[in-house]
């Protein structure tokens, strides 16, 4: 028996499923902590999957303050003393790689990532 | 005992389940043990978790065509749980996928040779059943971890099921080209 078109057919479609399902495919990296730094120098780091609760985080630098809330795995600057508030109107961030800047306070936080979970069972 | 000794005997009683079909259904246990054995030793699964070669299916599935249903049913859980023995993992986690990949791959095998046989050959059958037994596999883990993150290894899972499936399904075409004249289908 050779290889027949069906085969080819089939084997084309399993393919174009599996590509397909890499394209929808959620992001391989999971937040892991969200990470403050002030005038460049990490000041806090708050664990994601932690915080359930809400935690509220109070950033100093030399220039202002900024007053983080982080809730859920996502982080949101509430209230600063900057003058255009570009921060407070980002809004929430929670992926990974994502940050909240307040540049005239020189304050930031960023959602760092880590792989997912190593492999816990070896298939034989 | 040869090869040919064993086929001849393995023709002696077509469906009863004579000494001759015993005989040579051990072998083709034997056989698929013995690949499942070589396969684990392979590197490629530790790349991809739950990435292998399915060479054991190779031999599921001559005994599907030469034997029937039943006996593909017999080699197939004989290699589970005699593979598992030789690795030392029998009645645990890794043992439970095994089993539970073989029976949904042997189902939709044998749905696949009963229905598609006048249109797919072995490579498109081999195909169908290895995605299934990785698709099976991929559904125990997230239901085991508890994760929808592990979906991630489905694109991969298929591709590789694609690839072996038709190494191992183009490895039976060539067998049955050659092994018809000797043995019945069942």
């Amino acid at each position: 028996m050779t290889i027949s078109k069906t085969d080819v057919l089939l084997i084309a479609i399993i393919v174009i499923m599996a590509l397909a399902v890499a394209a929808f495919a959620p992001a391989k990296y999971r937040a892991d902590e969200i990470r403050f730094f002030a005038d460049d120098h990490l000041v806090k780091c708050v664990k994601v999957g932690q915080d359930s609760i809400m935690v509220r985080v109070k950033i100093k630098s030399a220039e202002g303050d900024v007053d983080f809330i982080v809730q859920n795995g996502r982080v949101r600057a509430q209230s600063a003393d900057c003058p255009n508030h570009i921060c407070m109107r980002s809004g929430w961030r929670e992926s990974p790689g994502e940050a909240i800047i307040c540049a005239p306070n020189r304050i930031y936080a960023i959602i760092t990532g880590v792989e997912p979970e190593k492999v816990d069972a070896m298939l034989r | 005992m040869s090869q040919e000794t064993a086929l001849a005997l393995a023709r002696m009683d077509d469906k009863k389940l004579g000494s001759g079909r015993i005989i040579g259904l051990s072998v083709f246990v034997a056989a698929s043990i013995t690949a499942h054995i070589l396969e684990s030793q392979l590197v490629i699964g530790s790349v991809v978790p739950g990435v292998k070669f399915g060479l054991a299916n190779i031999f599921a599935m001559l005994v599907l065509i030469y034997y029937g249903p039943p006996a593909a049913l017999i080699v197939i859980l004989g290699r589970v749980i005699g593979g598992a023995l030789m690795n030392g993992t029998l009645l645990q986690l890794p043992f439970l996928f095994s089993l539970c990949g073989a029976l949904v791959s042997y189902v939709v095998l044998i749905l696949a040779y009963k229905i598609g046989k006048i249109h797919l050959s072995f490579v498109g059958i081999s195909v169908l059943a290895a995605s299934a037994h990785n698709l099976t596999q991929l559904f125990i883990a997230a239901a085991v971890i508890g994760s929808m993150a592990i979906w991630s290894l489905i694109p991969a899972l298929l591709l590789s099921a694609v690839f072996f499936g038709s190494i191992t399904g183009t490895a039976v075409n060539l067998v049955t080209a050659r092994l018809s004249t000797y043995l019945p289908r069942g």
